[in-house]
C-alpha cells in the first residue's frame, strides 16, 4: 500500500483511538505543528459523518418502504385500522 | 435456520428487510400508543419510530445492545427519548431569542446537517461507487470477503487497498469542496 493510503490508515487507527499511547501522542503532536495534516483529519472526520448520513438515509428509506406496504396490504388492514385508532 | 433462531445482528445484517418488516408490525403499534398518550399524530409516531429503529440497528452493529433486553423494549425506549428530544426543540426558549443577532464564522468540517446533505449529494454525483463501499464497510459493518465479492475485487486484500482509496479521494473531495460554493 502507497504511503499516503497507510496514513489514511493511520489517521482511522487514531480517530478511532486504537493506536499505542505513544504514537497517539506522536500523531497528535503532529496535528498541531501541521495545518495540513490538521486538516485531512478533519475531513477523514466529516467523511465518516457523512457516510453515517448517508447508511441513515437509505435505512429511512427502507424504512418508509415497508411502512407504505403493511398499510397497503390487505391482510394488515386489522393492524392499521388499530394503530389509526389510537390517534382518534 | 430460521431467521428467528440467529442472532439479532446476523437477523439485521443478513436479513435486514424480513427482520425490519416484522419489527415493524411487532413494535409500531406500543411505539404509536406511547405517541398518542403523549399528544403526539400519527406522522410523528411513524418518524419517530423509524428513526428509533434505525439507531437501534446502529446500536446493534456496534454491539453495544445488551441481550437482556428485548429488540421491542429497547425500541420503545429510544423511542421514548427521542419523543423528549421532540418536545424539548419544539419547545419556544425565551432565553435564547437573541440568538439570531450574533454572527460566527461556520467551521467548513463542521457543516450543519443541510449542508451535509448537499455535501452528500455531491459526493454521490462524484463517485457512487467508492461511498457505497465505504458505507457497506463502515456503516452496514459487511465484511472485506463479501465487499470484495460484491463490488467484484479479487480478494479481500484488494478490496481493503480499494476501501483506502476510496477514503483518500472522499477525502480530497471533502476538503477541496469545504471553501467551494458547495458548502456556501
Amino acid at each position: 500500500m502507497r504511503k499516503s493510503l497507510r496514513d489514511i490508515q493511520q489517521m482511522e487507527a487514531y480517530l478511532t483511538a486504537s493506536l499505542s499511547p505513544l504514537e497517539q501522542t506522536q500523531l497528535q503532536t503532529q496535528l498541531l505543528i501541521q495545518p495540513s495534516l490538521y486538516e485531512d483529519m478533519k475531513a477523514q472526520q466529516l467523511v465518516y459523518l457523512l457516510i453515517k448520513d448517508k447508511g441513515r438515509q437509505q435505512l429511512k428509506a427502507e424504512l418508509s418502504d415497508i411502512h407504505d406496504s403493511l398499510v397497503q396490504d390487505v391482510e394488515k388492514q386489522s393492524w392499521w385500522e388499530g394503530i389509526k385508532k389510537l390517534f382518534k | 435456520m430460521e431467521i428467528k433462531q440467529l442472532s439479532i445482528k446476523d437477523q439485521l445484517s443478513k436479513h435486514r428487510e424480513a427482520t425490519f418488516r416484522r419489527l415493524y408490525q411487532e413494535v409500531f403499534p406500543s411505539v404509536a400508543r406511547l405517541i398518542a398518550a403523549k399528544g403526539g399524530d400519527l406522522d410523528i409516531a411513524k418518524d419517530i419510530f423509524q428513526d428509533a429503529m434505525i439507531l437501534y440497528f446502529e446500536k446493534v452493529m456496534a454491539e453495544k445492545v445488551s441481550l437482556t433486553h428485548s429488540p421491542k423494549a429497547y425500541i420503545k425506549g429510544i423511542a421514548k427519548n427521542l419523543w423528549l428530544q421532540h418536545c424539548k426543540k419544539n419547545r419556544p426558549n425565551l432565553s435564547l431569542g437573541g440568538l439570531e443577532d450574533l454572527h460566527f464564522e461556520p467551521d467548513p468540517f463542521d457543516p450543519s446537517p443541510n449542508h451535509r446533505k448537499k455535501l452528500l449529494d455531491y459526493l454521490a454525483r462524484a463517485g457512487q461507487k467508492c461511498m457505497d463501499l465505504l458505507q457497506a464497510f463502515y456503516y452496514f459493518k459487511t465484511l472485506m470477503r463479501e465487499i470484495a465479492e460484491e463490488f467484484g475485487y479479487r480478494s479481500e486484500r484488494s478490496a481493503t487497498v480499494q476501501k483506502y482509496k476510496c477514503l483518500e479521494k472522499v477525502r480530497d473531495r471533502v476538503k477541496n469542496s469545504a471553501h467551494a460554493e458547495i458548502l456556501a
